[in-house]
């Protein structure tokens, strides 16, 4: 069991301008789940790497349990790690690909074979422990893979993408599992993933990079409800937040934004933190679970066409568009009928919504935090 | 996983495809295959006529492969050839050749694996370099290497040397060997390798448990090329052995070409005997050789 701990973490590949990894602040309790999410290339493999020791690190400290590992070799580290092809040695059957850690390390072959019978039963592998990795599944190997990284009880064990080879239904399973594991182990785990279902279902916090920095570290309901900034609150939530270019003005005592189609009196709590937006280009963020169908005379921020349907069963999502450059799209129950070339009256929940300035920051961010912790 | 009420449905098996092709077309891509099989067997059934005649009476203008007279006279006078103070001659050059081939082998895959792996996993100084250089070694013909190779045998003492031959004969296989076992280790995915790291594994066990059991078909291969470098090499061997209890068998078969007289029952029988091993070689690596010739190309 350990902690671990990034301290301006910084990674630069000979001959790249921009760093790959730049100044990364983290701190991964023990005993916590934390997920490293973001789009491809954002850095958070080479984070993970890193942490096990695969790559060098060219800046910052990096410390496991109290003790700066920046130059402590892989297998010194305490580590365990589960890749995302797996990795199994096709020429080892899975009992010996599960064993092979442990024989290097000259454990007694009883322990051994104690260990490796112990992950078995607790992964059900135990009757393909004489099978080679190509006679089983896609998900049969992925547990081998957990299980090779289980029988050592590392005190950090470190997931690369380990469900992006399965399909969607056995991905949906593993993930109960590696939720299992980590409630039995209680061992500190680093999980990198682009998928944010399985960000927002595994983590205790959620890491959101994007082109080398860390965006936001927090609880995946802080990153979805609070995100700091307009990538963070784009990349996670699906569907992804209805984006809105406008402008900023007084109206009065109040602050009202326009752009596209759209309009929206800011309730004063939003006003006061955007005062200093006033008049400026800003983005309005607006998740489709936030938006519905007017129908009883209250406030409509924008009406439109409804030019695609998406009807999921239990709800539906109506792309709406209210300016010819803009669509937004609005989650109606699923029993309500929508039909393409319906028009639509869209509101927006009461304080349910971001402004973003133009640099992407969030300026409702901290009155959004409040009135929900009012709520 | 909860399968409910589902009811799988009924198997069936599925119907025989006909290819649709009429019998002739088998018929005749089967007959232009023998045909080409025949014309490219057919001057090693000359050989096999003339060794099992009695003495050279196989060796006629005729182009029947099927001996008047079969005798194994010819194999035996071969095999049990001797020295005139009494030595068995054979049994000694079959020794040499046994030797120096499977030393060559070993010291052959030794240097070529340990490099390949190197050329194929680490970035240093000069690594495009060598591996050119390798490349450019097999555009020469090997008889401009005698003058040079004769000169520093010969300054080393190991002329008349079976280790001399082992050492010529490992530097002639060693290029092509790196060239295919690197081409193999490119396609073994570095995940394998990283996996190992975090198991604790050095970079020699990873080598040696990982990436050379999963190697073993371009071994194989590698392993056979040597083997027939050195097994069926003839003028380096015949330019630097001078004692015939030295000669391997290549050098053994020419023995039979006099300066008056060719002994072609025994010249026939001699090559026979000399490719006997290098056939149960091929037939014993048959499997890893397809792999082997394959798979370094193709990434599966």
């Amino acid at each position: 069991m350990a902690e671990v701990v990034l301290d301006r973490v910084t990674k630069r590949y000979p001959g790249a301008v921009e760093p790959a990894v730049n100044e990364v602040n983290l701190t991964i309790n023990d005993g916590e789940f934390v997920v490293l999410v973001g789009p491809s290339g954002c850095g958070k493999s080479t984070t993970l790497r890193m942490i096990a020791g695969l790559e060098e690190i060219t800046g910052g400290t990096m410390s496991i349990g109290g003790r700066v590992v920046n130059d402590v070799a892989p297998r010194d580290r305490d580590i365990a790690m589960v890749f995302q092809s797996y990795a199994l040695y096709p020429h080892m059957t899975v009992a010996e690909n599960m064993a092979f850690g442990l024989k290097l390390r000259k454990m007694p072959k009883a322990e051994i074979a104690k260990r490796v019978q112990g992950a078995a039963e607790m992964l059900g592998l135990t009757e393909y422990l004489a099978r080679k990795p190509k006679a089983l599944s896609g998900g049969q190997r992925q547990r081998v893979a957990m299980g090779r990284a289980i029988v050592r009880q590392p005190s950090v064990f470190l997931f690369d993408e380990p469900l992006s080879n399965l399909d969607a239904k056995l991905r949906v399973q593993m993930r109960v599992q590696i939720a299992a594991l980590h409630r039995s182990l209680a061992t500190t785990m680093v999980y990198v993933t682009h998928d944010q279902v399985e960000a927002m279902t595994l983590a205790d916090r959620i890491a959101v990079m994007s082109m080398g920095y860390l965006q936001q570290y927090g609880t995946p309901m802080e990153v979805y409800r609070h995100p700091k900034n307009k990538f963070v609150a784009g990349f996670i939530g699906s569907p992804a937040m209805n984006f809105v270019p406008g402008k900023l003005s007084a109206r009065g005592d109040d602050l009202v934004f326009q752009g596209h189609g759209l309009e929206l009196l800011l309730p004063p709590a939003h006003a006061a933190a955007c005062a200093s937006a006033s008049g400026c280009e800003v983005t309005l963020g607006l998740r489709p679970q936030q938006l519905h169908a007017v129908s009883n005379g209250e406030a409509v921020v924008g009406t439109g066409e409804i030019t695609h349907t998406e009807n999921m069963g239990s709800e539906t999502f109506a792309h709406t568009r209210i300016d010819p450059d803009t669509t937004l799209v609005v989650r109606l129950p699923g029993d309500r009928l929508a039909t393409v070339g319906d028009t639509l009256a869209v509101g927006v929940e009461a304080n349910r919504f971001h402004v973003f300035d133009a640099d992407g920051v969030n300026l409702t961010r901290e009155t959004q935090r409040g009135s929900d912790a009012a709520a | 996983m909860n399968t409910g009420d589902y009811e799988a449905p009924a198997v069936t098996k599925p119907a025989k495809i006909k290819s649709g092709k009429s019998p002739w077309g088998s018929i005749a891509t089967h007959a232009v295959l023998g045909f080409v099989t025949l014309v490219t067997m057919y001057p090693l059934l000359i050989v096999l006529r003339i060794a099992l005649s009695p003495g050279d009476s196989g060796m006629s203008p005729s182009l029947n492969p099927i001996p008047r007279e079969i005798s194994f006279d010819n194999f035996v006078a071969v095999v049990t050839n001797s020295s005139p103070q009494g030595d068995w001659l054979f049994g000694r050059q079959l020794l040499n050749s046994a030797v120096i081939s499977i030393a060559t082998t070993v010291l052959g895959i030794f240097l070529a694996t340990t490099a390949a792996y190197a050329f194929s996993r680490f970035r240093f100084p000069g690594r495009k370099a060598g591996l050119m250089a390798f490349l450019v070694s097999q555009m020469f013909p090997g008889v401009l290497m005698m003058v040079p190779l004769y000169l520093i045998l010969e300054a080393l003492g190991l002329l008349n040397a079976s280790f001399g031959l082992v050492v010529v004969y490992a530097t002639i296989a060693i290029p092509f060997c790196v060239w295919m076992l690197k081409g193999y280790f490119d396609t073994i995915p570095k995940d394998l390798e990283e996996s190992a790291i975090m198991d604790g594994a050095s970079q020699f066990t990873i080598f040696w448990r990982i990436i050379l059991p999963l190697s073993m078909p371009a071994v194989a291969v590698t392993a056979l090329f040597s083997f027939m470098t050195a097994w069926n090499e003839f003028v380096l061997a015949f330019t630097f052995m001078e004692e015939p209890t030295a000669f391997t068998l290549p050098v053994t078969v020419y023995s039979y070409v006099g300066e008056q007289s060719v002994e072609w029952g025994k010249f026939a029988a001699a090559s026979i005997i000399v490719s006997i091993p290098i056939m149960a070689l091929f037939f014993a690596l048959q499997k890893n050789l397809v792999g082997g010739l394959t798979s370094g190309g193709v990434k599966g």
